[in-house]
């Protein structure tokens, strides 16, 4: 069954600009991403931070110790009990938005419809959650992933900096076989600051022989890379794309499928009990995703790409608790 | 017994082991690029079974187009079971209503018992379903000498079937010669002809037909009333007499009643011989009943019920005036006292009248009276008086009714019209006549007895010795020779004889119509002088009216029962009526044993022999073809059932859901 057919190399379109309008922007900057922890940034920002900084806000006090700043000492407090107490404050700091893209070639699918495109609607999805995190003062990074690692925008910070994200996303294009396995285990090691981390792909991932799903406990094949995501304290939302013509399949007949992706072959005779037969399939596959998911406190997100994604914006992440 | 009228085509079974083989060999599949593989190989990839026979085990497609197949080859090879039906051409088809043909000893369409014209109807509808297309159907009704040509060599087999369907029983007789000679008529015209005739058999066939019977009938279980008369006895009172009739092979016990004035009167238990007949006298009728009825109880051993009831009208015996003018005639008037109304039911009161004394005008006291007659023996009036009369031996001529040609000597006599209500009950034979007059008469009279002038020539012009009938609304009777010059006034018929003049001369109101008639019998009436206008009132109630005019003809009375015939006077006045009982007495129809071994054989019987005609079969394949119409159909839903299903819950939302 394994093609010795190297994978297809030639890129595919670019997914194309992001267009949003001044309406559509606005209502985004009412949003604000959710963080379930709160850990230090580097510079100012919105979110609580592990630090004790600056803020208007109470934290704590603790004894004054030689070289603490006489600024920060509580003197209504020496006034009562005559000793050095400082009194503390909660650091505000930004927090780091990772959006990961899988952009091997069964992104690029189906190439021939814009509108549900996943490529393209993954870059949409994720240039509106971008344009939510640079709108709260977050910073944001972007990788993609295929056959490993492959591209990654340094973190980009400020509303103006959106441009450039969307300019990035714009040129996004489908080259490699996927590797999630590879990718996110890369992208766990070199990620210096860990976050909320959105992963955009079909997970249509076959470089591991698949597991045998009467197999009680089920495995997906890029569990070692998000279980080292995890180690980082990423905190993971998978949005599971799939296109219309893979939830639902119109195909009749004997048929030879071709990989857009692998080049790999499968023989099969689409009739009812068939097409009946790999939709029970595919519910029972999610239903898996979902359950070793939220067995790790990953959200998974299934969403097919014609449902608008505004929807999955103001609607599916909102309920998933993803966006407020 | 089936057969294949094409069996060649079975070579084409020859096609089923490559169909298969191209299953197995598996027909090249069609690329078709999908975004990944993963998915189906994962769901979809224990659906190929890498073994062929594996395949073929669940292949819905694969056994639905052999079986097309086979359906296909079996229908071309045209099946074929032999049928009872008709193979030529051309057909036509003689049914047979008459009376006989009512009888339930059939089978209906859904078990029930069936009259034998039902039956007979199935079996011509199915003929006609059976036929090849481009066979043309003749269909003839035919009963008791009528011939209905219903469709004739139609090609289009509803016209037939819709002529059959309307096919109804008659009362009439079997007597389909007219039928047959048409059917012959019209099957010499045309090669490859055939007559089906559907009958109980129950017929006399003409000579020399080649139709080929189709016999219907099982039982001959019947009983009838087949004679029912009523006559005076001394003391003023009535007796019925009935015969019954058994023309079944079993004997019956049957319960005849009897109904005076539509109430019963009385009832006898009847022990009908098989083959015989019972005659009961029913007894003390009172003389005041106007109408009889007799019947038998219905019976389940009696499947033909129409001739189980009769009825009678009771007519009272008015006297005649009868006005002889004579010089004296010893035998007339004494023939004439012997009419007192109990013997043979004509009473009359006489006038004597010398011819001198004879006024012009004594007679013309009543012209319309129906029961005044006047007999001229041996002299003619001036002007004759109006009403009926009776001429014996008229010594000159009358202008305008008859000439006085001469005179012969011993006529031999003969009846030449033996149905003539004038010589009823007679026998003329042996009747010497010493002389008498040649009369030639217009065309208004019938008549009745001959003479032949010299009996060893007896083809020599024979003279009319006893002539009758109407002119200008009035009944004349003419006897040629003198009453002396004869033996007849000695003879027993003479009597009887005067006795029918006198009922033919002055009938009644009852003369106008028989007070029993047999359904069907053709029958005119004269409506009495001054009456324009009749109504007829069916036994239903149903009301029909009849205009005067000489020789009107009533229509054929197809309803058994009591019929009314009411008379309108001119002026409005409650007229006269008189009523008369339609009787089914035709032994010939009552005798319904079927007869299926019928003769039919002759002289066209080689020319339309069996083997002439192309056996008769009924072909299976078009009800094979629609088969593999239907198969096909459902192979092409099995191959695009997602689409059908897709489709079909479509359907079912928008109707369901939207509503």
């Amino acid at each position: 069954m394994t093609n010795p057919q190297a994978p297809d190399s030639n890129p595919s379109p670019p997914a194309g600009s992001p267009r949003f309008d001044s309406a559509f922007l606005r209502r985004l900057e009412a949003l604000t991403l959710i963080t379930r922890q709160a850990r230090s940034g580097q510079w100012q920002g919105e979110r609580r931070s592990l630090k004790r900084g600056q803020s208007v806000e109470f934290a704590d006090y603790r004894n004054y110790v030689p070289g603490d700043d006489f600024r920060l000492v509580d003197w209504n407090a020496y006034a009562r009990l005559e000793r050095f107490f400082l009194k503390l404050f909660v650091e505000e700091e930004e927090q780091t938005l990772h959006l990961l893209i899988d952009t091997s070639r069964s992104m690029a699918w189906p190439p021939d419809n814009e509108a549900t495109n996943k490529l393209a609607y993954a870059a949409h999805a994720a240039a509106a959650l971008g344009y939510i995190a640079l709108a709260g003062l977050d910073r944001v990074t972007i990788a993609t992933v295929d056959a490993a690692l492959s591209q990654t925008l340094r973190p980009h910070r400020g509303r103006q900096q959106a441009f450039s994200l969307f300019d990035f996303l714009a040129g996004l294009q489908a080259t490699g076989r996927t590797n999630l396995n590879e990718g996110l285990t890369q992208y766990a090691r070199q990620s210096r600051q860990p976050g909320p981390l959105l992963i955009f792909s079909d997970l249509l991932d076959s470089t591991l022989p698949p597991p045998n799903p009467q197999s009680p406990s089920f495995q997906p094949p890029w569990a070692n890379g998000v279980l080292a995501l995890l180690a980082r304290r990423f905190e993971i939302t998978f949005i599971h794309l799939l296109s219309p013509d893979e939830a639902n399949p119109t195909l009749s007949g004997d048929l030879r499928l071709l990989d857009a992706e692998t080049g790999q072959t499968v023989e099969i005779t689409a009739d009812y009990e068939s097409l009946a037969r790999y939709q029970a399939g595919l519910a029972a596959w999610q239903a898996e995703l979902r359950t070793w998911c939220a067995q790790r406190s990953i959200i998974y997100v299934p969403v097919t790409t014609d449902v608008p994604f505004e929807t999955l914006i103001f609607t599916f992440l909102r309920q998933r608790g993803v966006l407020a | 017994m089936m057969t294949f009228l094409s069996p060649l085509a079975f070579a084409l079974l020859a096609l089923i082991p490559p169909i298969i083989a191209l299953y197995l060999l598996k027909l090249r599949r069609q690329d078709y690029e999908v975004s990944s593989v993963y998915l189906w190989q994962r769901f979809v990839r224990d659906v190929e079974a890498n073994a062929p026979w594996q395949r073929l085990r669940r292949n819905l497609l694969l056994l639905l187009q052999v079986l097309f197949l086979l359906l296909l080859i079996l229908a071309l090879v045209r099946p074929a079971t032999p049928t009872e039906g008709v193979a030529g051409q051309s057909v036509v088809l003689v049914i047979d209503r008459s009376a006989s043909m009512a009888a339930t000893d059939e089978v209906g369409p859904l078990g029930q018992p069936g009259s034998r014209l039902e039956a007979a109807k199935q079996a011509a509808a199915e003929m006609v379903t059976n036929l090849p297309e481009t066979a043309r159907v003749t269909v003839i009704a035919a009963a008791g000498g009528q011939a209905d040509l219903l469709t004739s060599a139609t090609q289009d087999p509803r016209q037939a079937l819709s002529a059959i369907d309307s096919i109804q029983p008659t009362l009439l007789n079997s007597d389909l010669d007219p039928a047959l000679t048409l059917a012959e008529a019209i099957v010499a015209r045309e090669p490859n002809a055939e007559i089906i005739m559907l009958s109980d058999g129950a017929i006399t066939p003409p000579p020399g037909s080649s139709a080929r019977l189709v016999s219907f009938g099982k039982l001959d279980a019947n009983q009838a009333i087949s004679t029912l008369s009523i006559s005076p006895v001394a003391d003023g009172q009535l007796a019925l007499f009935v015969q019954a009739s058994n023309y079944g092979s079993a004997a019956a016990q049957r319960r005849l009643i009897v109904e005076v004035d539509g109430a019963p009167f009385a009832a006898v238990d009847l022990d009908l011989p098989p083959a015989g007949h019972v005659e009961q006298v029913i007894e003390a009728i009172p003389p005041e009943a106007e109408t009889v009825e007799a019947y038998l109880q219905p019976s389940d051993e009696d499947v033909l019920p129409w001739d189980d009831r009769a009825r009678l009208v009771v007519r009272p015996v008015e006297p005649a005036r009868v006005t002889v003018v004579t010089n004296g005639n010893f035998f007339l008037q004494t023939a004439l006292s012997l009419l007192d109304g109990r013997r043979v039911g004509v009473a009359v009161e006489t006038t004597t009248v010398a011819p001198a004394n004879l006024l012009p005008d004594q007679a013309a006291t009543s012209p319309d009276d129906l029961k005044s007659v006047h007999i001229f023996d041996r002299t003619v009036p001036e002007t004759l008086p109006p009403g009926n009369l009776l001429l014996i031996a008229p010594p000159q001529s009358v202008a305008g009714l008859f000439d006085i040609t001469g005179q012969i000597d011993n006529p031999a006599l003969e009846v030449v019209q033996p149905d003539h209500p004038l010589v009823d009950n007679i026998s003329l034979a042996d009747t010497q006549i010493l002389a008498t007059q040649v009369i030639s008469a217009g065309s208004w009279a019938r008549t009745v007895v001959v003479g032949y002038p010299d009996p060893a020539q007896p083809d020599s012009r024979p003279i009319p010795l006893l002539l009758a009938g109407e002119i200008d609304g009035r009944r004349i009777a003419i006897l040629a020779f003198d009453l002396h010059q004869s033996d007849l006034p000695l003879r027993p018929a003479f009597p009887i004889l005067m006795a029918n003049l006198i009922r033919y001369l002055a009938p009644g109101a009852g003369g106008v119509i028989p007070a029993q008639i047999a359904p069907g019998q053709p029958l005119a009436i004269t409506l009495p002088a001054g009456v324009a206008r009749a109504r007829l009132i069916y036994p239903n109630g149903a009301v029909q009216a009849i205009e005067a005019g000489a020789g009107q003809t009533l229509p054929v009375l197809s309803q058994l029962g009591l019929y009314t015939l009411e008379f309108e006077p001119p002026d409005n006045q409650p007229g006269d009526q008189v009523r008369f009982a339609v009787n089914f007495f035709d032994p010939v129809e009552s005798a319904i044993m079927p007869q299926p071994d019928l003769a039919l054989t002759g002289r066209n019987r080689e020319q339309t022999a069996q083997a002439a005609l192309p056996p008769a079969y009924r072909e299976w394949w078009r009800l094979l073809a629609a088969g593999a119409l239907l198969l096909l159909v459902a192979e092409w839903l099995v191959y695009r059932r997602s689409v059908a299903i897709r489709w079909w819950s479509g359907l079912k939302y928008r109707i369901f859901v939207r509503s």
